[in-house]
């Protein structure tokens, strides 16, 4: 456990408006070691930002709530600091990359200021000195340190998130979140975006969640990896865990939806069905209308977590002792009723 | 049906089953509903259709004749007789409010129709075809703005003399400036968008276009602007009367009622007091409805 | 900037030319004839003919229009038909009066609307923001004149604390300037509110939540400087809203300004201090608007490049240079 940075328990966070509750993050658990990075994959809506948000406590004010759960950041539950202490530790002790780099900086001020902003805030520094050092940053991540006085329109987009790098590492951080952090890049921006990235996280020892749903991203940064769906985790290892031996039907199924260099397939596998309404979870297993391998029982009761191998486990009853039924080919067939 | 319950929930829940089965949405629907919960909106409507009733019924609510000079009761304190005093002809202001009502909604109504027709259809006619046209139109309205509104408006009225037609004329020309931009950007705002373009894309012709696309969109957009210079020709009306550029005297117009009562302000407050009361709360009304519209059209907007 | 700057002014010419050509149509449609109106109603007729000769008022209405104009571009704005002084010299002085009304009914409008729009956005869909939207829509409500009167009545007439008219003591000036002021606060308070929300829910306002950084510091630090711009845009029409008030409330008030001037030049059919008097208010307005529109451009460093770059006004935020 001493050596877990950020561990989340049961985490339950719901939206709530004046005409539903949308259950955005369902009792997760995470656990994340030191200087490691942590790979989030879902698709849109899975709860991986709300997460985040929830993690950092900028979770929209009035609507968004967390109902229950700890978020322990060495050992300290970040659910019960004050206001004023959260705001030491954003920005100080984690720190996020947001996933539009185009609208996260402001653009009346100078890139500069934008990154002095957060040293000041955090260091006992001059102005002059704060300035200093956010020249340092932009060196470090790859710009040229005269353009500190520039604004943010002009840069380009890759430029920039470069810059939103630099103001998350500037307090040199013990987490960094960062979410989507190449999805509004173009494909070759992003392979130098995440080299950089991974690059500084090593150079740091940073510890570092990646939010994406990019699986290939996963592979190539991450040391483990929890698969989101419906706002709960479905499957959690070690990236050669998961690549090498997925056992939640839909981290399957994620696999079989992405094109392979090497297979001509006519089209790509498509998991059947929409995700569930967050605003109204069935008390079964979220993915039991879309699941390719279910049986009734999955109808009936929420799957609990299930150790596949050491570090290893899945939210699916298949990998119970009790397991009994046959697998469903066709699941169209056995659930008549609407997809 | 959910993996936790909360009483966040369990409130909508309860919500939810007092309902009676959803009525079929319709995007005016879906604004009316807005427009319902609004408060200070509903409270600008109904205080609207009260002066449109007093202003209706004027003869039936007024206790006198608005112009009937009484020189037994001049200057007379408000009392059971003269609910709102008299004036220095002794004639009734509470009479004269009312009636009042009566000229200002309609003068208002008409000034509001007449700029929403001119200065609306130059704006339309600028956002629809979009360049020389637009560049001509709207060159010609930033000379028309670079002179203040009520300014303008008086120089009218100062040409053309004092009297009812002569100030809806003047009101008229010198708002164009402002409902053609205010009505080009709603046009260029509808136009600009998606649904246009796709119409456009599958050659739905230019009439059909405009009526059966473009102004039923622009429309919410539209009654916001007239409700909203209603008030603003009921001000501009009223400011214009009470310096002497305006309406002519006896009409009991309420800008006119307090000019008269100008002299006496020291003796007799009251004979200010009731007329621009009348003006602040049609005026004020207004606004609220106004606003309310806004927020029930356009939530973004807000 | 500067090639921005003179081609702004050259563009204020055609305005200038169409607001004196608008006046002078309608001096043209004015009934009575003005010569009578100098000399009165005992001339004779051939005193009034020769007046009229004196005046042009015999030429084609273009070629007056164009001697008109002719002697505007030399300062010559024609002579009062009352005092048969020069409208420039009756008018420059009062110039001082109004300019100080408007701009202290702006500052008052601008600086309590950007407040309340601010305090309205930050609680919004609370009571606040409901009472903010009631106070700063009744002002809207209610006539300068009789916001005007009401101050009287309390402040002069009853306090005997401010002078009700004139502006002898600069206490005089207080009155004036609140009632235009006042009644400027909704559009003031309804553009910052609206705008405020918008910049609050952009995401360098959570990326500075993210940094730790004070709610306060980002109301101020990061939001305002964006959520200002439309109100800074605003600006111009306010003026043009407040100078239009303070002509009523300068006649209300009985201040010696342009407003009641021309007040004063309509009612006595007076046309070259009227044609005069909106000359110069058009060309003031038109200088400002000018002035806010760069004021705007130092606000928003996005647009320096745009116009530098001799680019359209406003179009869209410069393209970013290459990477």
């Amino acid at each position: 456990m001493s050596e877990n940075i950020l561990s989340i328990k049961d985490l339950v966070i719901h939206y709530e408006t004046q005409e539903e509750v949308v259950e955005a993050v369902n009792k997760i658990n995470l656990d994340l070691n030191k200087g490691e990075i942590l790979g989030l994959v879902g698709e849109t809506g899975a709860g991986k930002t709300t997460t985040a948000l929830g993690i950092m406590g900028l979770l929209p004010p009035k609507v968004g709530h967390v109902i229950q759960g700890n978020i322990f950041l060495e050992g300290e539950d970040l659910l019960k600091k004050s206001q004023r202490e959260m705001r030491s530790i954003r920005g100080k002790k984690i720190s996020m990359i947001f996933q539009d780099p185009m609208t996260a900086l402001n653009p009346v001020k100078t890139v500069g200021d934008q990154i002095a902003e957060v040293i000041r805030l955090h260091e006992r520094c001059s102005k002059a000195e704060a300035l200093k050092k956010a020249q340092d940053m932009l060196a470090m991540v790859g710009i040229v340190p005269e353009r500190y006085k520039e604004y943010p329109h002009q840069f380009s987009g890759g430029m920039k998130q470069r810059i939103v790098i630099a103001i998350a590492l500037a307090c040199e951080p013990e987490l960094l979140i960062a979410d989507e952090p190449t999805t509004a890049l173009d494909v070759t921006i992003q392979a130098q975006i995440l080299d950089m990235m991974r690059k500084l996280q090593k150079d740091k020892g940073t510890s570092m969640i990646l939010i994406t749903h990019d699986l290939g991203v996963v592979a190539e940064m991450c040391d483990h990896c929890a698969v989101m769906y419906g706002g709960e985790i479905v499957e959690y290892g070690t990236v050669e865990q998961i690549f090498d031996n997925p056992k939640h039907p839909y981290t399957k199924a994620l696999y079989r939806s992405i094109p392979s260099l090497d297979q001509d397939v006519e089209r790509l596998h498509v998991i059947p069905g929409m995700v569930s309404d967050p605003s109204n979870l069935p008390t079964y297993c979220t993915f039991y209308d879309r699941c390719e391998e279910c049986n009734e029982e999955c109808g009936k009761h929420d799957p609990w977590i299930v150790d596949i191998e050491p570090g290893h486990w899945a939210k699916c009853f298949r990998y119970t002792p009790e397991w009994s039924g046959t697998p469903v080919a066709d699941p169209a067939d056995t659930k008549g009723e609407g997809k | 049906m959910a993996k936790m319950h909360t009483p966040a929930m369990e409130k909508i829940e309860r919500r939810n089953a007092k309902r009676k089965k959803p009525v079929k949405s319709t995007p005016a629907y879906e604004s009316w509903k807005r427009f319902k919960r609004n408060k200070t909106a509903m409270i600008g409507l109904v205080v609207v259709c009260i002066l449109i009733l007093v202003a209706i019924l004027a003869p039936l609510i007024a206790p006198y004749d608005y112009q009937t000079q009484d020189y037994t009761a001049m200057l007379q304190k408000p009392s059971g007789a003269h609910l709102f005093g008299t004036d220095q002809f002794g004639r009734d202001i509470f009479s004269r409010c009312i009636y009042g009502a009566r000229y200002s909604l309609v003068i208002a109504l008409f000034c509001t129709i007449a700029a929403l027709f001119s200065g609306g259809l130059l704006g339309i006619i600028a956002g629809y075809f979009g360049g020389k046209v637009d560049t001509i139109i709207m060159r010609i309205m930033d000379i028309f703005q670079s002179i203040p509104m009520i300014m303008f408006a008086m120089c009218i009225v100062a040409v053309l003399g004092n009297g009812i037609p002569q100030l809806v004329c003047a009101i008229m020309f010198a708002s164009m400036p402002t409902m053609a931009r205010n009505n080009r950007a709603a046009i260029l705002r509808v136009r600009g968008s998606d649904y246009i373009e796709a119409s456009e894309a599958i050659g739905v012709g230019q009439w059909k276009m405009i009526l059966k696309h473009m102004i039923p969109n622009a429309a919410g957009i539209m009654i916001i602007f007239f409700v909203g210079f209603l008030a603003v020709s009921i001000l501009m009306m009223s400011s214009m009367s009470y310096i002497g550029v305006g309406l002519a005297a006896p009409t009991p117009e309420w800008g006119l009622i307090l000019n008269d009562g100008k002299a006496y302000m020291m003796t007799a407050p009251f004979m200010m007091i009731f007329p621009a009361l009348m003006i602040m709360i049609t005026c004020f009304a207004f606004n609220l409805l106004g606003d309310g519209l806004r927020d029930a059209f356009d939530p973004k907007m807000k | 900037m500067v090639k921005y700057i003179v081609k702004r002014i050259l563009l204020l010419i055609p305005i200038l030319l169409g607001v004196s050509a608008i006046i002078f149509i309608l001096k043209t449609f004015t009934p009575g004839d003005p010569a009578r109106q100098i000399l009165g109603n005992n001339a004779t007729q051939e005193q009034i003919d020769a007046k009229r000769e004196e005046l042009g008022l015999n030429d084609p209405v273009p070629l007056q229009y164009v001697r008109y104009i002719g002697g505007v571009v030399t300062g010559d704005f024609g002579d009062s038909y009352r005092t048969g002084e020069p409208v420039l010299k009756e008018i420059l002085p009062r110039l001082g009066v109004s300019g100080i009304i408007t701009l202290g009914a702006v500052f008052i409008g601008a600086v309590l609307g950007v407040l309340l729009g601010i305090l309205s956005a930050l609680k919004k869909y609370t009571w606040v923001d409901s009472l903010v939207l009631v106070i700063s829509m009744f002002f809207q409500s209610v006539p300068e004149f009789v916001v005007g009167l009401f101050l009287i009545l309390i402040f002069a007439v009853n306090l005997h604390i401010l002078p009700a008219n004139g502006i002898e003591t600069p206490l005089g000036f207080i009155m004036p300037m609140l009632c235009v002021g006042l009644a400027s606060i909704a559009s003031y308070t309804r553009i910052t509110r609206s705008s405020m929300l918008e910049v609050m829910g952009e995401d360098y306002i959570r990326t500075a939540r993210a940094k730790g950084q004070t709610e306060g510091k980002i109301v101020y630090s990061h939001a305002l400087r964006n959520a200002i711009i439309p109100v800074v845009q605003s600006i111009g029409t306010g003026l043009a809203n407040s100078i239009g008030g303070g002509m009523v409330i300068e006649t209300v008030f009985a201040v010696p300004g342009v407003g009641k001037y021309i007040v004063d030049s309509i009612t006595q059919r007076n046309y070259p201090s009227v044609l005069g008097g909106a000359l110069i208010i058009a060309f003031v307005l038109t200088i400002i608007n000018l002035l806010v529109d760069i004021a705007f451009v130092i606000i928003d460093p996005r647009l320096k490049t745009t116009i530098i770059a001799g680019g359209a006004k406003r179009k869209k935020a410069a393209k970013p240079k290459a990477a």
